[in-house]
């Protein structure tokens, strides 16, 4: 990959990525930030970049590294200095779209980022196990718990009866 | 039914999810070429770091193998402090090793073909020296300045030896720390006539100049210079 080819994947891609980790992280700043700091790895470290037959999924997957680290140093911080979180960032006027937001912030990292990857970046469970290390069965009930507990919080006078009985099912069958 | 309802909120989910990241993409802040200029800059420090912990880890070696050649040299005596010094004190409390003078580019050559000592441009003939009995062995150093020395050249066995009296002394130090002292000589034999100002009589080898040469070199030779040896 040339500069310039560089460059062209980097302006058609980042927009597309950052809306992808802002969904992941619920912060379109902090979205920026670790998209960026990915696109910089990967021009220092273009040996493995190359190497990925995928491009956008490798940039994807060390920003999304990047957020969960960040989350770790910040939650350690929060305890230690034992303050009350920051309140959760307004994503836009869409009020649907911060009800969202919230559920998925609700959500353990785990679950979140396989809803994201398989939802919103097409990402099969076949591969999401493979670049995050864990067996399809628990990418599985990874996503079919985040699943049950977004349909609860975002639906929850509908959604209560059927998520429960779909998950007492789910365990019988 | 209960797959048809499952597929339908996941492709609900899927909607609702693509909305939400389109509304929050965003430009980049940095140019592609930014981007890059960053990621040099940052493998630059890296390999700055690198080299400098590698030129810190090549000092601490080398120092460390200097203390330790520097302690077997002087079966371990010398103290971190005094650890090869570079150039040669002048002071006569601590007068230059021969060993350590080799290190040091000659300042002028005795040239014992053509009998003369070339310093500082000038031209000193010998008018005498010991130049056999013991021969020189080069490098010579500029060790010590005495008013007059008494050498033994020849040890007696029964009570008359050969002296040589040298006013006007410079002590040398040849590579196995001999003194050779130049200067105006006068030589006798028999019974030694007097003691040098230390009181002293030196077996060692000497190098007689003219009166003129002798004061210049007595001067203006600091300890320290190193002079070559050529010829037999």
């Amino acid at each position: 990959m040339t500069e310039d080819e560089f460059d062209a994947f980097y302006a058609a891609a980042f927009p597309r990525l950052t809306g992808q980790l802002a969904a992941f992280t619920g912060d379109r700043e902090e979205a920026q930030d670790v998209v960026q700091e990915a696109f910089v790895r990967a021009w220092d470290r273009r040996g493995d970049f190359l190497a990925d037959e995928a491009p956008e999924a490798w940039i994807r997957t060390v920003a999304m590294r990047l957020a969960v680290s960040r989350w770790r140093r910040a939650r350690r911080w929060l305890e230690l200095v034992r303050r009350t979180p920051p309140p959760v960032s307004t994503p836009g006027p869409n009020p649907d779209h911060t009800a969202l937001v919230a559920a998925l912030r609700q959500l353990p990292t785990a679950q979140r980022m396989v809803i994201v990857l398989h939802h919103l970046c097409d990402v099969s469970v076949e591969q999401i196990a493979s670049e995050t290390g864990a067996p399809v069965g628990t990418v599985k009930a990874r996503l079919y718990r985040g699943r049950a507990a977004l349909a609860k919080q975002l639906t929850p006078d509908e959604a209560d009866v059927p998520v429960r009985n779909r998950k007492e099912s789910g365990r019988v069958g | 039914m209960s797959d048809e309802l499952s597929n339908g909120s996941n492709d609900q989910l899927s909607l609702a999810l693509r909305e939400l990241a389109a509304e929050q993409e965003a430009r980049p802040v940095l140019t592609g070429a930014q981007v890059r200029g960053r990621a040099v800059r940052r493998a630059r420090r890296r390999t700055a770091g690198t080299l400098g912990a590698a030129a810190v880890a090549l000092t601490l070696v080398g120092f460390a193998l200097t203390l330790d050649l520097a302690g077997k040299e002087n079966g371990g005596r010398r103290l971190p402090g005094a650890a090869a010094p570079a150039v040669p004190s002048p002071s006569r409390s601590a007068p230059p090793s021969p060993s350590a003078a080799s290190a040091v580019p000659a300042a002028g050559t005795l040239e014992l073909t053509k009998r003369a000592l070339f310093l500082g441009g000038r031209v000193m003939p010998l008018t005498s020296d010991s130049s056999n009995s013991p021969a020189f062995v080069g490098p010579l150093t500029v060790y010590a300045k005495h008013d007059t020395k008494v050498v033994t050249v020849t040890g007696s066995t029964d009570g008359v030896g050969l002296y040589t009296e040298v006013t006007l002394a410079v002590e040398l130090r040849d590579a196995d720390n001999t003194p050779v002292y130049v200067g105006v000589t006068r030589s006798y034999k028999g019974k030694s006539l007097g003691k040098g100002t230390d009181g002293t009589d030196s077996t060692g080898g000497w190098i007689g100049l003219d009166g003129a040469d002798a004061k210049w070199f007595y001067q203006d030779a600091k300890i320290g210079t190193v002079i070559s040896v050529t010829g037999d």
